[in-house]
């Protein structure tokens, strides 16, 4: 089994509260220190994919911005609480099929700025109408005895 | 019920007769499946047309439950939230009308309808489950 992508160096920002500072700095932050943990400067970097939920549109490319990375393609992923891993997921396939061989893959999210409280669903939903939250979704399959639909788990190396 | 509440879903895809509450649903003529809300296409099969209304089960089983305690404007917490299995073979959440401590997996609950949340001070009926008397 050929390996798929390997993560050349990771960088994370403090946990907390911090009205000081804009979610795009929050990002540029965890890139910056993750391309200096893998020894790589910005001309190595061929493509960026960013996850986000609740950072708006063109969250990455508002990173991206002020460091003058740009002109290379820039990829905002959402996938609820998952969208870094699914970030990291395409950024492993990509680099699996030779469309890219590095690729800086972010997940950036500044939740206190929605003001506390649960986090903000879509109203067309119609469990979000009959009060889910998110916590009552991840209490409930954690309590729920047996999964009869559950995921199907494949392989990430080919 | 009084006329100034809201329902939801709007449509109000529910039959009440002899004290039960019969939520509707649609069941494909192609390959049996039941589905609620009614489906316009098969989420079982795909089939786009032949979906006929049915009347489902007031009584289905308890798969999982928790209990809201943070919840967004217009709800009263604390409420106590699960998914039930309808005989039909259809799971469906919804609120429910007890407190999560009461409860136990497993066992029968009813559909119901009542206030789920309020809008502008207003209550908005829906179906949820209460405990069987």
């Amino acid at each position: 089994m050929s390996a798929m992508a390997t993560i050349a160096g990771v960088g994370m920002t403090k946990f907390g509260k911090q009205p000081d500072r804009t979610v795009e700095d929050i990002g540029r932050e965890a890139l910056l220190a993750a391309m200096k943990d893998a020894g790589i400067g910005r001309e190595t970097i061929d493509e960026v994919l960013c996850g986000s939920s609740y950072g708006g549109p063109l969250i990455g490319q508002r990173i991206l911005r002020d460091l003058g990375m740009t002109g290379i393609p820039i990829t905002n992923v959402e996938n609820a609480c998952s969208s870094g891993a699914a970030a990291l997921r395409e950024a492993c396939w990509a680099v699996k099929a030779g469309r890219a061989d590095v690729i800086a893959v972010m997940g950036v999210e500044k939740l206190t700025k929605l003001g506390g409280g649960t986090l903000p669903l879509e109203p067309t939903d119609v469990e979000v109408n009959l009060g889910n939250v998110m916590p009552a979704v991840y209490a409930m399959r954690g309590r729920g005895a047996t999964c009869t639909r559950p995921a199907r788990p494949r392989a990430i190396s080919p | 019920m009084t006329d100034s509440a809201e329902y939801f879903p709007a449509s109000r895809p529910w039959t009440e007769r002899g004290g039960a509450v019969h939520l509707h649903g649609s069941k494909c003529s192609r390959c049996g499946t039941v589905a609620f809300p009614p489906h316009g296409l098969c989420p079982a099969c795909g089939a786009e047309n032949g979906q006929e209304r049915v009347e489902l089960s007031p009584v289905g089983t308890l798969y999982t439950f928790s209990e809201v305690h943070i919840a967004p404007k217009g709800f009263a917490t604390p409420y106590a939230v699960g998914y039930v299995d309808l005989p039909e073979g259809v799971r469906l959440f919804g609120q429910i009308e007890a407190r999560a401590a009461d409860l136990k997996l497993g066992q029968q609950v009813a559909v119901t309808l009542g206030p789920v949340r309020a809008d502008a001070g207003r209550p908005v009926i829906s179906y949820k489950f209460k405990e069987l008397a």
